[in-house]
């Protein structure tokens, strides 16, 4: 995105954060989580979302110390030029991965719930040409768009309200039948779900605001993401009941799917992939849009043709990867400890840093 | 436009820079010779107690009465009456030929005296022009019925009753080289954001244009974004109407010649306001809006709905309609996108014939439209009774939109989003949908979001809109 001196508002960063980490992922969350949790997933859910809120707090404290920086540069401040630059890079190459794993995981969606014939690089090129269209417009633009596709979010919720009346909540008891162990593993596995967290340091100098005021955005908006998160993963559960979720990859939408609204709107699942291309573009894009931000600094250069061929490795390393619920799966326990690095190390480790190395931008 | 050339032998020879002279005979057969020894120029030369005059002046323009009570008859029968003492008010003196010229062409009478080389100047403009009624474009239940013409004095006058104040300021800019339109810039002083008053007058200045002004020639100065579809200032022929918008700090440009003001700047809500909303109590006026853009939400997406359930994702029709309408489509030869194109395309069709059509014979449209097509197409099975539902239903939906150029845009926006659906299905209509929502968050007016005021969220400006903010009254009348 093209940065322009005028900043987000705080509710356009409160919902970019949201958009920036809900992704396509959530509908096989319950999943994950019960492979490890069964019933007690919604436990790990909670466990994440305290997690979460004590992370918004290094976060800030991290933004506090560099108000005018972003992750990239604040690397580059408290590691150094040369470590800074190569810390960067990989960095990036971690968030070019995930823009790509996100291709993926939702052109897997299309093709598995609405467009099967398809050929899978036009369901490429559907995500990818709406995304560079919105990754080179203004950040302002895209904050105000990040304010209208909260409905989509907001839909997903009211969908699942309509299983309530079929819910079981005896699903979800009792609680420690699983152990703990279990319950925590769960939890990290469930933890690359909010792999797009450290787009808050990236927009968070562009906020126009308090810091009183951006704290407060970053903490409720990681509570709304665990939320939701967690009323997903305990409606699944009360609804299907562990033992179809040993075999159901996408519960949310199989919900979905058995939801009627009034007794006459059936099968909200495929208008909610439909609608769900709003949420995957906008986490897709920050996604690149992190990968970009990292590469520029890393090369002291801004150009769109850069972002242009970001898009190019991601459709090529997209048409490259043989595409099937496997190929996912086995992505996502490669990238795993990359992914608990990039969201529980980075951040505090950054401060870490800065505190020691007594690193601090003032006005 | 495609048969002008230019004329080789009349080149411009006069300077119109240079002063007159004080011969008359000369100023005069200069003046013949600027306006090509046009019938309708008049060179009356006269004289009264030892002086010579010469009254220049276009009488298809002038009020005659006036030359003849104020300016002729006193200088006849009143001695050592000075020009600049004539009963007429604004006389002015003018010293270039350039000024000469354009007095003379906007309706000014130019008076030469013998040994004087200054020329007088004072209105005596009497512009054909039709009466004031209601804008046929823009019509209303209740409120004021008063429409714009295309005389530009009229119109201000229109505008000074409705702002009875000391700060409806209006400036004039004369835009044009070698066919000058005038044209005006309104606004509310105490309202008003000088900066984008300054803004638009920096637009209108930067105009370079030689013949007629239109929509189309102003939209792509007054326009930030030039490719977006989506108008960036609002157009009217109502003067309540550039009222209430100026009492909310909008700047309103006329132009001399159009009945048409361009009000600006604006927010894509604006387009969805009618006439009658500030006549109606607030819960109509809610009532009637949230129709509107329930109606702009049908417009747009029905069709392609429609052509993605049927063609991809049957199974969200309900059990209770899948029979009646895998029915209807059965026996149909088409597919549900060219069913719908053929509808579609039928149906601007008839909207343009009804728009060219005489008032005696427009009503021949709906029985062709209605009986014609709309019944026959039907039974003779080329188009399903569901797909002719849904288009009628988009149609009425579209034509519900106040502002003709929305309701336009949105027409025209159908037809790439049934492509889209009939491609990929409902992932096509929210991909359509997706790009359309995005570019509304590019787009602006004079630097203002055009989707103020929701994005960004302005709470307070919505209910004070929504409460209906308080506006000048006008006054008797």
């Amino acid at each position: 995105m093209q940065v322009k001196e005028k900043p987000l508002s705080l509710a356009q960063f409160f919902f970019t954060i949201i958009h920036g980490i809900i992704g396509v992922m959530i509908f096989s969350l319950p999943y994950i989580g019960n492979i490890y949790a069964k019933n007690n997933s919604w436990i790990s859910v909670i466990i994440l979302l305290i997690g979460f809120q004590l992370m918004s707090i290094v976060i800030i404290a991290l933004h506090k110390r560099f108000p005018e920086k972003n992750l990239f540069e604040i690397a580059e401040i408290v590691m150094g030029k040369t470590i800074g630059r190569v810390f960067n890079l990989i960095l990036s190459i971690y968030y070019l991965v995930m823009a790509v794993y996100a291709c993926l995981y939702f052109a897997f969606l299309t093709m598995e719930w609405i467009l099967p014939l398809t050929p899978k690089p036009v369901i490429y090129l559907m995500l990818l040409i709406p995304a560079y269209y919105i990754a080179t417009a203004k950040l302002e633009a895209f904050g105000r768009f990040n304010c209208i596709a909260i409905i989509v979010t907001i839909g997903l919720i009211f969908s699942l309200c309509f299983a309530i009346p079929e819910m079981e909540f005896s699903f979800l008891l009792p609680v420690g039948e699983v152990p703990l162990s279990n319950i925590v593993k769960a939890s990290i596995h469930i933890g690359p779900v909010y792999a797009g967290i450290n787009c808050i340091l990236i927009y968070l100098p562009k906020v126009n605001g308090t810091m009183k005021a951006k704290g407060k955005a970053v903490f409720y908006s990681l509570f709304t993401i665990s939320f939701i998160y967690l009323l997903a993963t305990l409606a699944c559960v009360a609804f299907l009941g562990t033992s179809a979720m040993d075999i159901v990859i996408m519960p949310v939408l199989y919900l979905l799917k058995s939801v009627t609204i009034l007794g006459f709107f059936e099968r909200l699942d495929l208008i909610l992939i439909s609608a769900w291309l709003i949420p995957s573009l906008i986490s897709f894009v920050i996604y690149v849009h992190l990968a970009f931000t990292g590469l520029t600094q890393v090369i002291q250069k801004k150009n769109n043709l850069i972002l242009f061929a970001l898009f190019i490795i991601i459709y090529i390393s997209c048409h490259a990867t043989q595409l099937s619920i496997y190929t996912l799966h086995r992505g996502r326990d490669i990238m795993l400890p990359f992914n608990s690095v990039s969201m529980f190390a980075v951040t505090p480790l950054l401060l870490i840093l800065a505190v020691i190395r007594k690193k601090k931008f003032s006005r | 436009m495609y048969f002008s050339k230019k004329n080789n032998k009349q080149e411009v020879t006069q300077d119109l820079t240079k002063k007159p002279s004080d011969k008359i005979d000369e100023n005069a057969a200069y003046l013949t010779q600027t306006f090509s020894g046009a019938t309708d120029l008049i060179v009356r030369k006269f004289s009264a107690f030892d002086k010579t005059y010469c009254l220049v002046y276009i009488k298809t323009i002038c009020d005659t009465t006036i030359l003849e009570n104020f300016i002729i008859k006193p200088l006849l029968f009143k001695d050592h009456l000075h020009l600049q003492d004539l009963p007429v008010p604004d006389i002015k003196p003018l010293d270039c030929w350039k000024d000469i010229t354009q007095n003379l062409t906007i309706g000014n009478f130019i008076l030469f005296q013998e040994g004087d080389s200054a020329a007088y100047a004072a209105n005596a403009s009497n512009f054909a022009h039709r009466s004031i009624g209601e804008s046929t474009s823009e019509q209303s239940l209740r409120g004021s019925h008063e429409g714009f013409i295309e005389n530009y004095e009229s119109n201000l006058s229109l505008m000074r009753s409705y702002l009875r104040t000391e700060q409806f300021i209006v400036k004039d800019i004369i835009v044009g080289e070698e066919l000058p339109i005038r044209m005006g810039i309104g606004y509310l002083g105490n309202k008003a954001d000088p900066l984008v008053i300054e803004n638009v007058k920096k637009r209108l200045k930067t105009l370079r244009v030689d013949g007629a002004i239109t929509g189309g020639t102003l939209q792509d100065h007054l326009q930030d974004n030039k490719f977006s579809p989506f108008p960036q200032y609002l157009t009217t022929e109502r003067p309540s109407r550039v009222a209430e918008h100026l009492s909310a700090g909008a700047v309103v440009v006329m132009v001399d010649g159009s009945s048409t003001a361009y009000i600006l700047p604006t927010n894509f809500f604006a387009f969805y306001h009618a006439p009658d909303d500030v006549q109606s109590p607030l819960y109509l006026s809610y009532f009637d809006q949230s129709l509107r853009l329930l109606a702009l939400f049908l417009a747009i997406t029905l069709p392609p709905f429609y052509i993605a359930v049927v063609s991809f994702n049957f199974e969200i029709i309900p059990d209770a309609l899948v029979a009646n309408v895998k029915g209807a489509l059965q026996i149909i030869p088409f597919t549900p996108l060219i069913e719908a194109l053929i509808m579609q395309i039928i149906l601007e069709l008839l909207k343009e014939a009804a728009i060219r059509l005489p008032q005696s014979i427009s009503p021949t449209i709906g029985v062709v439209g209605a009986l014609v097509i709309g019944t026959t197409i039907v039974q003779a099975n080329l188009i399903s009774s569901t797909m002719l539902i849904v288009i009628a239903l988009t149609a009425i939906s579209s034509f519900v939109i106040p502002n003709n150029e929305m309701s336009h845009i949105i027409r025209i926006f159908t037809f790439p989003l049934m492509f889209l659906a009939y491609i990929f299905g409902l992932m096509g209509l929210s991909l359509g949908l997706t790009l359309i929502l995005f570019h509304l968050c590019t787009v602006k007016s004079l630097g203002r979001p055009y989707l103020t005021p929701l994005l960004p969220l302005r709470l307070i400006q919505i209910v004070r809109s929504t409460l209906k903010f308080k506006l000048p009254n006008k006054k008797g009348g």
